[in-house]
């Protein structure tokens, strides 16, 4: 079978990988004038949090522009090879520091999802927890990515807080993936998600030395890995699965006391690519 | 295989704290249940790093990725727990820092890095996407601020509007009041340079 040539193995390095042909650009639809230098951005995309950006422009712009202010839409769009992504947000607040180097202006956006911080007094009855998640969406006119959650709930109660705060608290009860990318909520399992994409998981390669020496930088820039740091423990109950969870209540009909103690079972390791023979294998006597 | 993890597939570990959860009712062991496996998925990812790996546009939180080549048997799949993506910096003009979780370590995959990165996963699911949808914030896409600076090549490529001043000259009294933009030159003619040429080269 042919090999695909243009799989992350063959173009492994830095200097061929995805990251070599890359850019990044920021428009503001309502500042079209907008015309500082863009030299540096971070976005930071984390699990059940706004996503957040963070743009580096060089100068301040001049009066006669027409103004950004906080709520401003912004649309920023950034590639890896052939890789691109569009991020939809909203401007937070400006910040223009001065330094040696003059000064330069800091936009801080924030994310489609960021419209959720409205507060609301509600009672959700006889309802699982994705359909609250679908309920919220619809509501904000967002699209809802949810998966089944078994537990049907008597109700849940929303009282004064806000509807993200609500997605996040149904989030850390069912144990399932909030992610907001643009306009759309992603309610699932974390499982779903990492089978559905397993297959196609993104390849990366760390060079290190082989016999624990130290590795010089020029030789681990020929990674796509450049930075490693491992915290590895099995001493840390509540960031690990190997619980017992044990859960206590009454039974309302018969007025009794529920105890049931789950145990914590380890998940099974799967053997991709080891070809285990069964055990006629070596009894088979060639020939026959 | 794993060299630190503890645990086994087999599931015989005990744990070794215990820990109380008082903010659920619960009327029935089913429910109880539910509960104790919402637990579990709230509290994966027990062993964690911090890595910093070359741009990746697509990469989102929770999806898998392959670790290949690290020390001590950690090579595998680990899951993204949270991302920056760094545009701009100077080790790379586009570089991730991630923070990568996993239940169990050296979850290998020889056949791992001979696969696409940019497979269409699209058919695998079952009539349901995990593909955030299009957004409308905005019908319009007008800037002059498509431009972009590449520190790997130390050039910027100015536009039009970059060629005005950016300095507002303030008004002095009983002084004349300039203007704040650059001169218009559209007007003034070119100069042409003529040259000899010979066979293709120049003759200076």
């Amino acid at each position: 079978m042919a090999i695909d040539q243009n799989t992350p193995f063959h173009k492994n390095f830095v200097w061929n990988s995805n990251a070599k042909d890359s850019d990044y650009t920021a428009t503001f639809p309502k500042a079209s004038d907008m015309d500082l230098i863009l030299i540096g951005a971070e976005l930071h995309q984390d699990p059940e949090e706004h996503d957040r950006l963070v743009l580096h422009y060089k100068g301040k712009p001049v009066n006669k522009r027409q103004a950004i202010l906080s709520g401003d839409p912004i649309i920023f769009t950034y590639r890896s090879g052939k890789l691109k992504s569009t991020w939809h947000g909203y401007v937070h607040h400006i910040r223009q520091d001065n330094t040696f180097q003059g000064g330069n202006t800091d936009i801080i956006c924030v994310g489609a999802s960021w419209v959720l911080k409205n507060t609301d007094q509600k009672i959700y009855k006889n309802i699982t927890s994705d359909q609250v998640i679908s309920k919220i969406a619809k509501k904000h006119s967002m699209e809802a990515v949810t998966q089944r959650d078994p537990r049907v709930r008597d109700q849940v109660v929303q009282s004064g807080q806000s509807d993200w705060q609500l997605c996040r608290s149904l989030a850390k009860q069912t144990g399932f993936a909030l992610l907001t990318e643009n306009t759309t909520i992603t309610f699932v399992s974390k499982d779903k998600i990492y089978q559905s994409k397993k297959m196609s998981a993104p390849y990366f390669n760390y060079v290190d030395d082989e016999i624990g020496g130290v590795v010089p930088r020029e030789l681990r820039m020929t990674g796509t890995i450049l930075i490693f740091e491992p915290e590895i423990s099995d001493q840390a109950p509540e960031a690990g699965v190997r619980v017992d969870r044990v859960i206590s209540g009454i039974n309302t009909k018969t007025a009794s006391t529920i105890k049931a103690t789950h145990l914590h079972t380890a998940p099974k390791k799967g053997n991709p690519g080891v070809v285990i023979p069964n055990k006629t294998y070596f009894t088979k006597k060639i020939g026959k | 295989m794993s060299n630190f993890s503890n645990n086994k597939s087999d599931g015989t570990q005990t744990a070794i704290f215990k820990k109380h959860h008082p903010h659920e009712v619960i009327k029935d062991l089913v429910n109880s249940k539910h509960i104790a496996q919402s637990y579990n998925e709230a509290h994966k990812y027990q062993h964690r790093a911090k890595v910093s790996i070359v741009g990746h546009a697509t990469l989102r939180p929770y999806d898998p990725i392959y670790l290949d080549g690290l020390p001590n048997g950690m090579s595998g799949y680990w899951t993204v727990l949270s991302i920056e993506h760094v545009f701009g910096g100077r080790v790379a003009n586009y570089i991730l820092n991630l923070e990568v979780g996993t239940d169990f370590v050296g979850d290998i995959d020889p056949k791992a890095k001979d696969r696409s990165d940019t497979r269409d996963v699209q058919s695998d699911f079952a009539n349901q996407s995990l593909t955030a949808a299009s957004s409308k914030l905005t019908e319009y896409n007008l800037s002059p601020n498509s431009s972009t600076l590449n520190p790997s090549y130390g050039t910027t490529i100015k536009t039009a509007v970059q060629n005005k001043s950016q300095i507002a000259v303030p008004t002095v009294i009983g002084s004349t009041k300039f203007k704040s933009s650059s001169p218009n030159i559209d007007g003034i003619k070119k100069t042409i340079q003529w040259s000899a040429t010979s066979g293709g080269k120049v003759l200076r």
